[in-house]
């Protein structure tokens, strides 16, 4: 890991400074410090982003480079590697060079100090995993700090260079060729117009916010990025299920070794006690909304944020605890909920949702989306955006989820995608009219055209032969849907089934509804 | 390499894609090699939609590095790559069925729900380790601190759900009466105002709780902070413009600002349409409490009035004791109060004013708002009004007989009226009662006469003609109802007078009398001679300005259907009808025959009445 990101400074140039180095002891680590840890056998360089002291031991919240902060975690001191160099934080540019040596030693004590009033300061510390990482990578946004984030779409970053050079660094296999990714981008740029793409300059924090609060997205934060996961542990339904980020439920829970949360009204307790009086008395059976779908397996309800304020700020905090990229700055009124459930003598169990706005002037029509981690793995996540296509279907409109996506997120959506795409494409060609278009494709699925152009090129489907654009069915590609029917043949095929929503009307909003204020 | 690719670009240079052009569907066995096959031996890098900063991740990078390995057709390497998640398993020891209950029934139909989870915790307090420690204190008879507590005894065992409802009651009032107390470090309610609160609204707490109102208050006080002790997440209170808690990450949930809508002409106008409609029923209801205002206001005069009636006839009294008047037994009491014994006595008075047994009963109602009179003497107004009966009946036959001394009934078969012609008579029954009214209507000569006022006893001329009346009937019915409510003593307006008078000096051959119930008399003149009419009168409309009206001869079937259209057109233009009975020269005879009448005429001709009566 280390070569890699000396590789990368150097290609930088000369205007990032260069990270301070140097032999550390325990004694003199401070936070923003980046030591290498062990991880799973592995050494592999972290950033602390937090120190306490635990029984008499200090540890440290690190942050794994180039990992997810969900594997963000508490190590012990065995675990950070001191024999080796340590990087020091860069001081900040506000900072008086002069003050550099003085500040090194306070530091120490004011981190001490702040490591015990963890939630109440974390705002105040300015060095962030993601900010951290920013600085790295993209030099020209070192001087703003954690009021910047990347820019994140649009064709025209594909050809900047610095970009282009990390991901060559990162990923190890070839590359695009120059002249190939000319014509995509033009391809791209083409969709993106009749997209109407949004700004893609870096804003500040304050227009982020202003975003925010115009635009009724319900992602990104950038002061909720860097957070240290506050719960450890929580226990719902059945389940122990470890928190991957930080979400703003009470500061009083921070201490406790497990929160309790209610399988059906989902609201958060801090003792067990609590809970278990909370449960002789709670009487909700299944998400307080209307039942819009059932199956066999599984049944969707509808929520709307302003009705059930309660229930979906409960289930927002929740599933901030699992998503990054989701703020919670603004409330739920403009949200719907869709929910999906399985069913059991002993109510309706939350499986995952997606939250969708009841007017999006982008055409998202998810805006966030998440099957809860102990439902992961079992191919819900695909049912999920399945259905919100499905909607978008009875709807009349494309659809797309809101930007940015997580990893998962995007795992899932190409997996769906791939799918129903090959999947529609076979047909088709059994059908024996084998020509089909990019836009017809993406009606059919109810799909932008800018996601199945993603798709195609990503499959590697779109190509040119005979001076002419052809959507290959590639070897693979069969190769996978035979996969996973077979996969299908012995797990049973969840699906969808469109006919069993048909009594599903858009909902619609009069215009004091649709307002934001209370 | 980079040679390489200038001459691919240069061999390759591919056109546009047109998302809208139909491609074809090859499979991959399809594809004509090409000397670009190069170019095309990797996946573009498409913009994934995941942060830059993310997109580099280990992990999804494998994932991303592996799908792309496979799509370019190399087979997947072993182990599926995927993106480790911490860890989510089965927790030990969960109790999931005492927790969960296992009471869920399916209902056959979609679920529809619209209870909030409030709605659905009935007690949002829950209790914790300490509170249940105290709890079961507090049921062995200690208090708070653990000294033993007083009157224990009458107490009996707190349950959990009632302790929980107390303490919500307590979280619940704070949380009301100060809600800004985690900022401005309120003192902490006192027990009396929380009783306060009680009292304002007894549905808060339940009888058993409020017995526990004050043994657990001193450990509410006790755990009691500036936060609520059911932690709540951080919502900004105060709707203020400053960033103060922009960076507190545990403040959530704020509330948006109001989208701008734009402004465009249509939604000027639909707003100043609401604000009009809006003025409007503001307006409305103003002058529906004015109204009101005014009402009352009458009401209290009413009051004040009666009760200065009320002293005037103490003291009228007074003065009857200290002047030694004896009045009748009970004379006194009925001087002092409206009793109901005084309404039999206003009716004797009404029959002595010369009313017909008959009327009273549709009088009564209005008399008892009529003002009393004072004193009057029974003996002397029964006296009057036999005597103004009698003089009326005899008046009346008189009058009768002068009516019909020249005039035959002719009619033939005569029609009942429908139903609805009786309603004009129903109507006119209920005439307001105001003023005298001395007979029941008598045959009345049309429905003009009703509609005039010169009275009750009038005549008419031949029909109008069927055409005219046609003409005229758009008016009618709204003219209808001016008639039924016009008022004696009103006059018609004057206007008409002059214009239709010369109709009025044509001796009309015929007419047709209004007789009881409904009916029509056809009747002819008897002297009037040598049959031009003898069976009906059809006359043009023009015909109305010449003065003698000519009469043809019809059959009888004309006459009958003539007769049939009367009967479903009741009512008759304003403008002719009205004016009429007015214009009619009336034979001096006549005229005094109305006065003896004392019909519904004007004032004056009442006086006359009356004064003859008297």
């Amino acid at each position: 890991m280390a070569p890699r990101n000396d590789v990368k400074d150097g290609a930088h140039g000369s205007d990032e400074p260069k990270a301070e180095s140097g032999y550390a002891t325990l004694a003199t680590l401070r936070i923003g410090v980046k030591a290498m840890v062990e991880k799973d056998g592995v050494k592999r360089k972290a950033e602390i982003l937090s120190m306490q002291t635990r029984k008499g031991r200090p540890t440290f919240y690190v942050h794994y480079e180039e990992f997810n902060k969900r594997l963000d975690e508490w190590v012990a001191a065995e675990r950070l590697d001191l024999s080796q160099e340590v990087e020091w934080p860069a001081p900040d540019k506000s900072e008086a060079k002069s003050k550099q040596k003085t500040a090194q030693s306070k530091a120490q004590q004011v981190s001490k100090a702040e490591s015990r009033a963890q939630p109440s300061r974390s705002h105040k510390r300015p060095r962030s995993a993601t900010a951290t990482r920013e600085t790295s990578e993209t030099p020209v946004d070192f001087s703003v700090k954690p009021s910047r984030r990347p820019s994140q779409q649009g064709g025209k970053e594909n050809r900047d260079p610095t970009v282009t050079v990390a991901t060559e660094d990162i990923g190890g296999t070839p590359q695009p060729e120059d002249e190939s990714t000319f014509d995509l981008v033009d391809m791209q740029e083409a969709s993106i117009a009749a997209k109407a793409a949004p700004n893609h300059a870096p804003y500040s924090r304050e227009e982020e916010i202003e975003k925010l609060r115009t635009g009724g997205s319900m992602t990104q934060n950038q002061t909720e990025i860097s957070r240290v996961r506050n719960f450890e542990r929580i226990q719902m339904g059945r389940y122990e299920i470890e928190p991957w980020y930080f979400s703003p439920y009470p500061a009083e829970f921070t201490d406790c070794d497990l929160v309790y949360i209610c399988e059906t009204c989902l609201c958060y307790f801090g003792g067990s006690t609590q809970f278990i009086r909370h449960r002789k008395k709670c009487t909700l059976l299944h998400p307080p909304g209307n039942e819009i779908y059932r199956d066999d397996n599984v049944s969707f309800f509808e929520i709307d944020g302003r009705r059930q304020r309660t229930w979906c700020r409960n289930l927002c905090l929740l599933s901030k605890l699992f998503l990054d990229h989701k703020t919670l700055y603004y409330d739920v009124d403009p949200f719907l909920f869709y929910c999906m459930t399985f069913r059991s003598e002993h109510g309706h169990h939350l499986v995952g949702y997606f939250s969708k706005e009841k007017e999006c002037g982008e055409g998202y029509n998810v805006a966030c989306i998440l099957t809860l981690p102990q439902h992961q793995r079992k191919g819900y996540g695909k049912l999920l955006i399945q259905f919100s296509y499905e909607l978008s279907k009875i709807e009349n409109k494309l659809g797309s989820p809101e930007k940015p996506l997580s990893d998962l997120g995007l795992l899932g959506y190409r997996a769906y995608w791939q799918e129903v795409i090959v999947d529609l494409l076979v047909e088709r060609e059994v059908d024996g009219a084998p020509m089909i278009s990019v836009e017809d494709l993406g009606q059919a699925l109810a799909m932008t055209t800018n996601d199945v152009l993603h798709t195609l090129q990503n499959l590697n489907m779109l190509r040119y032969n005979n001076k002419n654009h052809v959507i290959v069915l590639t070897d693979a590609a069969i190769a996978q849907k035979e996969r996973q029917k077979a996969k299908e043949s012995v797990k049973g095929r969840r699906v969808i089934e469109a006919d069993r929503m048909s009594g599903w009307r858009p909902p619609v909003f009069a215009a004091s509804a649709r307002t934001w204020n209370w | 390499m980079s040679t390489t690719r200038a001459s691919n670009a240069r061999l390759v240079r591919q056109r546009k894609l047109n998302t809208k052009q139909g491609l074809r569907i090859i499979r991959e066995s399809e594809i004509e090699e090409q000397a670009d096959d190069e170019g095309q031996r990797h996946i573009q890098q498409v913009e994934t939609g995941v942060e830059k900063g993310e997109e580099i991740e280990y992990h999804l990078q494998a994932v991303i590095n592996a799908s792309n390995a496979a799509a370019l057709g190399a087979k997947p390497a072993g182990a599926q790559s995927y993106i480790p998640t911490p860890e989510a398993s089965r927790a030990k020891g969960v109790k999931y069925d005492e927790l969960y209950p296992k009471v869920f029934k399916e209902p056959a139909t979609y679920i529809r729900f619209s209870s909030t989870v409030e709605d659905c915790i009935p007690v949002a307090y829950c209790m914790n380790d300490n509170d249940a420690a105290f709890l079961s204190k507090l049921n062995d008879g200690k208090d708070a601190d653990g000294r033993d507590r007083k009157g224990a005894d009458k107490l009996s065992q707190c349950s959990e759900d009632t302790f929980e409802e107390v303490m919500n009651f307590f979280e619940e009032t704070s949380a009301r009466m100060q809600p800004f107390a985690n900022v401005d470090n309120a003192p902490i309610l006192s027990l009396e105002e929380m009783e306060q609160s009680v009292q304002e609204d007894d549905d808060r707490v339940s009888a058993e709780a409020h017995k526990w109102l004050k043994p657990v208050y001193k450990y509410w006080v006790l755990r009691k902070g500036s936060r609520p002790l059911m932690p709540s997440i951080k919502v900004r209170v105060l709707d203020t413009a400053s960033d103060a808690d922009d960076a507190d990450p545990y403040v959530c949930f704020r509330r948006r600002e109001v989208r701008q809508t734009r402004k465009t002409r249509g939604r000027d106008a639909q707003v100043v349409e609401k604000l009009k409609k809006l003025r409007l029923e503001l307006e409305q209801s103003r002058q529906l409490v004015q109204l009101v205002v005014q009402r009352e206001h009458l009401n209290k005069e009413n009051l004040e009035t009666s009760r200065k009636v009320f002293e005037q006839r103490k003291q009228l009294k007074e003065v009857k004791i200290s002047k030694g008047i004896v009045g009748d037994k009970g004379d006194d009491e009925e001087l002092l109060v409206n009793q109901k014994p005084m309404i039999k006595i206003k009716s004797r008075q009404d029959t002595a004013q010369g009313q017909r047994p008959a009327t009273i009963r549709i009088r009564s109602g209005g008399d008892r708002s009529a003002p009393d009179n004072d004193l009057p003497l029974l003996d002397d107004f029964r006296a009057e009004a036999e005597q103004f009966v009698a003089n009326t009946i005899e008046a009346r036959k008189e009058q009768h007989k002068k009516w019909n001394q020249h005039w035959v009934d002719e009619t033939k078969y005569p029609i009942t009226p429908p139903l609805e012609e009786s309603d004009p008579m129903l109507k006119w029954a209920n005439f307001p009662p105001t003023g005298l009214y001395p007979t029941p209507p008598p045959s009345l000569p049309s429905r003009s006469s009703q509609e005039g006022d010169t009275g009750d006893v009038d005549m008419k001329d031949a029909p109008p003609p069927p055409e005219a009346e046609a003409d005229a009937q758009p008016g009618a019915s709204f003219d209808e109802p001016d008639h039924i409510f016009h008022m004696p003593g009103t006059y018609p307006p004057s206007g008409a007078e002059a214009y239709d008078a010369p109709k009025r000096d044509a001796h009309p051959a015929c007419r047709l009398r209004y007789g009881r119930g409904g009916r029509y008399y056809l009747e002819s003149r008897k002297r009037k001679p040598r049959g031009q009419i003898s069976s009906g009168v059809v006359s043009d409309s023009d015909s109305d300005d010449d003065y003698g009206p000519e009469y043809f001869p019809v059959s009888e079937h004309i006459i009958f259907d003539y007769r049939a259209t009367l009967n479903s057109r009741p009512t008759r233009p304003e403008g002719v009808a009205g004016s009429e009975p007015r214009q009619r020269p009336l034979s001096s005879g006549e005229q005094s025959a109305m006065a003896g009448a004392g019909g519904h005429g004007h004032p004056a001709m009442q006086q006359v009445a009356a004064g003859g009566a008297g």
